[in-house]
Order: C-alpha cells, then structure tokens, then sequence
C-alpha cells in the first residue's frame, strides 16, 4: 500500500485540507502553559489551522485549570471561546480534584456554560495531587454518568490500573485514554479491546513509526480516537500519523472522526 | 504545488542489535519510506557509528549507500579524528577526496566534551570546508552550543530533534545569536504555529527538512509543513531548497 491512491495521501501532500470526510479532533487545550511559552494561544489560530487541516471540530481543556488549584480560571477561557466558536471548538470542563467541594458545583457551572465532556488529569512532575484512585473522583462518575459526559484521562501507562475500577463500575461513561502509546502499550490494547466504555486516543509527540498500524492490527481500529494535544502540541504536524498510515482508506476516516463521534457522544450534543 | 518533493536530512540507517518494531532500518526500507513520503533525496547517518565504533559505521554506511545515488552520506567524527594519523584535519581531507559534504558528531557517545579545548581544531577545519555539521538538541547543553557558535561563527550548525517548547526561552535566544545555527524540523518539532513563526521572526533560509527515520512517521513532518499555511516559496525553502545551497556551498 503505497497510498497512491489514498486520497488522504494526496490531499495531505498537496497541503489541502480533509474535506471529504468528518474529522474531530478529541485532544486540545487553550491558555498559557506552565513550563514553557506557547507560540499562540488565541482560539483564532487554533481554528484557522483547523480550517486549514480540515478539522471540523475540536474538544478543548485549559491548561491552567489543569495544573493548579484554579481550575474555574481556566475553565472560563474555554467558556468564551467555545461560546466564540459555537460549531467548531467543545469544551471539557475541569475540576480541583484536591478539593473535593468543589467538584459538583464546577460541573455543574460547566454544564450551564455548554461543556461536553470532562478532563482528568493524574499528578504530573512532583506537584502532589490525587490519583486516579482517589474516592474524590466519585462524585465525578457520577455526574459523567447521570448526565452522559466523556472523560478524557491524562495517561501515561501507570494510571490505567488507578482507572480500571472506574471503567468497569461506569460502563455507560466513556473514558478516552489520551496518549496511548507513551508506556506500557500492553494495557491499553487490553482495556481497548476488553471494555466497549475505552477509547485510546493517539496525541503522541514522538509519532512512533507504524504505531497507527499496529493498533489497526491488534483490531483495534474502532477504538481508535485522533487527537492532536493542540496548542501543547501541533494538530498539523499530528494529522500526518493518520493521513499516512499506512492502512485503509475506511479505517482512517473511523480514526479521524467516525470512532470520536461515538466515543463523544456527538450525535446527542 | 503539485511537484513539491522533500530532502530529508535527518535519516539513519543500519541494524539495531535487535529490529524496531514500526519498521525497517536498512537501506532498502529507507527507500521505499521516500517513495511513500515523495523524499527524492535523504542525508544518511549510520547507526553502527552511533552504537558501535564510529569509523567503522562511515565505512559501513559508505558500503550500503554506495550506487544509490539518492542518498547522501555524513560521516560521524571525533575530535582525535581517524586511524592511522589521529589528525581531524587529515580525516577530513580523506572525507572531503571521497565526497562527503555532511558531519554529524556524538559527543556523549564517544566520550568527548564540544567545547573549543577539546573539539576545536575539528570545528575549525569543518568551518573553512562550510561542511555543515549536524548536532542533536539534545546532545550538548544550550549553554555549550551557544560557546561553539560564538566561537566559530562560520561553521554551519544544523539541529536534529529541536526542542518543541513553544517559543523556547534557550532555542530562541541562541536563533537570535546565530545566523549560522540552521534548525532540521523534523516529527518531534511538533509546535503550534511553530514554523510559522520561525519564518516571521528568523526569515526563510535557516530551516531543513527531516522526517525521523527510522524511529517517526516521517507524513508527520509533510503535514507540519504543508498545513502551516507558509508561503509557497517558503514551503520550497525548508523542503529542499535551503539543504540544497548548503550542499552547494561545501568547498
Ligand atoms: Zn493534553
């Protein structure tokens, strides 16, 4: 399969956009970062490169509501931007999971402003913070499952252990498992085939070499979510794993859109 | 930009002690990785210099690129130079009487330090060839390549694996510095309106083209650079255009 005549081989390599075929990108983010400068972190370049791409939708996290005890700060970035871009950007809502009062009335405020999902994130560097196994996540399933609202987990291989307990008690919630690939790739080929609730979402900035392919492989080409970690990371330069996998034209549009429109619960948002 | 094609100037090739898992290694799969990406040419480095003995990896790489003629070898050095004069200005004579316009050094590796003291005498000689010289951002410190391009201005540096920290508060600084520190933006330079702008703050001249080979998704890089929403002369620049005159340059 050389991809001769692979219109996304083609369009790619033309530098026109994915227009033939719905494409959802599932991992973004917005605002400043803590360890280093983004470029820029107006939602404008965010969509203009998503018109140039061909992305047709983008589900959005803060990143400062992420890494501190602010999360309602962050959240309101995404709050106005979502509101800017009513067609194009979707918003996860954040919560300080350390503080565990906060958690209902945050969701709840997201649930007001239009939120369709929600972003979890396991402790990063040494900044201590609850882990996925903490009882303060309760009340989070909770709300996900009452009031039908993806999850997007922050993984990078370890916590997939502190998260199973939740997927399996939470089947009707879907949790997307961001960064499939990072470590411990085993797990999350099991928990993608074992649990119809798991996504494995790809945003990787290594971009490993016939990863796509091996995932399609292990037949997991259903399970399998594009997301790009813009404005961290670059949707341009993610894309080209998928548009040039080397697998089938059907499969990619699974991976690009089809699989992320059932794994966000787009048909009812 | 219908006959856009791409000089990948990043490529390494040879038998890991055990296979990649993604793919192939070896010259042949190179090959057919260009053809799949439309890369008509690719600067090689061999691996067996990286995780064996430096010298004997340029023969090995010289043995496997030799009539293939898309390929286009860089030669691993050390300080100390080859055997049997130990001399770096004589084994970049023999490099240069058999061709070979691109250097790339492991300083980790093969134990050496990249200050002037220790490395000086090659960078010298390698400045007055203009060969360029290919260095990983993770190779040395920010603090060391800044002493290496003050020191020797005219030498060519060109970047493997740029950091992709946003406007990077130690990349930037030293763009700014170096007009002769050349950036290969490859699949890990994965930075929101990154190239862009490179391109708005630094010009069109200082960026090549890479894709990871073996261990990346080389559409990576294709997409990066085509999606950016560059300037179609901007485009032609990083792709192939700026390699090119460097290549051309070597004396
Ligand atoms: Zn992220």
């Amino acid at each position: 399969m050389t991809g001769e005549n692979d219109l996304f081989v083609q369009k790619a390599l033309a530098g026109q956009p994915i227009d033939h075929c719905l494409v959802i990108d599932a991992h973004g983010h917005l605002g400043e970062n803590p360890t280093f400068p983004i470029i820029d972190t107006d939602p404008a370049s965010v969509v203009a490169s998503m018109d140039r791409i061909g992305i047709d939708a983008l589900w959005v996290s803060a990143l400062p509501a992420i890494y501190g005890g602010y999360a309602e700060r962050g959240n309101a970035i995404v709050e106005t931007a979502i509101h800017r871009y009513p067609q194009r950007l979707f918003g996860y809502t954040v919560v300080d999971i350390g503080y565990p009062d906060r958690v209902i009335p945050t969701l709840e405020h997201g649930q007001r402003a239009g939120f369709t999902g929600i972003k979890i994130y396991s402790p990063i560097g040494n900044v201590p913070a609850p882990t996925y196994a903490s009882p303060n996540y309760e009340p989070l399933y909770n709300f996900a499952d009452v009031h039908h609202l993806p999850i997007l987990a922050h993984t990078w291989g370890s916590e997939l252990d502190d998260l199973e307990p939740w997927i399996k008690r939470y089947p009707n919630v879907n949790i997307l498992l961001a960064h499939t690939g990072s470590a411990q790739l085993e797990k999350y080929i099991r928990f993608g085939r074992e649990y119809p609730n798991v996504f494995l979402e790809l945003c990787y900035s290594l971009s490993p070499r016939g990863f796509v392919e091996l995932l399609v492989r292990e037949g997991l080409a259903d399970k399998v979510v594009w997301g790009s970690d813009t404005v961290f990371m670059s949707a341009t330069q993610q894309i080209g794993r998928v548009l040039f996998a080397k697998i089938s034209p059907e499969d990619k549009e699974k991976i690009l859109g089809l699989n992320a429109k059932r794994a966000l619960y787009t048909e009812t948002t | 930009m219908d006959d856009l094609h791409f000089i990948a100037c990043d490529a390494m090739v040879g038998a890991p002690r055990q296979p990649l898992t993604g793919g192939g290694s070896s010259v042949e799969d190179l090959e057919q990785e260009m053809a799949h990406l439309h890369i008509s040419a690719a600067i090689v480095r061999h691996r067996f210099s990286l995780e064996c003995t430096p010298y004997l990896g340029n023969q090995i790489l010289m043995d496997e690129t030799k009539n293939h003629s898309n390929l286009i070898p860089a030669w691993v050095l050390t300080p100390d130079g080859d055997e049997p004069d130990y001399d770096i200005a004589v084994t970049l004579q023999r490099m240069r009487t058999v061709g070979i316009k691109m250097a790339w050094i492991c300083p980790k590796r093969h134990s050496f330090s990249v200050e002037s003291w220790c490395s000086g005498d090659m960078y010298a000689a390698l400045a007055d060839a203009r060969v360029p010289l290919l260095l990983d951002w993770n190779g040395q410190t920010p603090g060391e390549l800044h002493h290496i391009c003050a020191e020797f201005p005219e030498l060519r540096v060109i970047i493997l694996n740029p950091s992709r920290e946003g406007r990077d508060r130690l990349l930037f600084p030293l763009l700014k510095h170096h007009p002769n520190l050349y950036l290969c933006l490859c699949p890990v330079y994965s930075v929101h309106e990154g190239f862009r702008y490179l391109y708005n703050h630094f010009g069109a001249s200082r960026w090549v083209f890479g894709t990871g080979y073996p261990e990346a998704e080389g559409g990576v890089s294709i997409t990066g650079l085509l999606y950016a929403g560059l300037p179609d002369h901007v485009v032609r620049a990083v792709a192939i255009e700026n390699i090119e005159r460097l290549l051309s340059e070597v004396r």
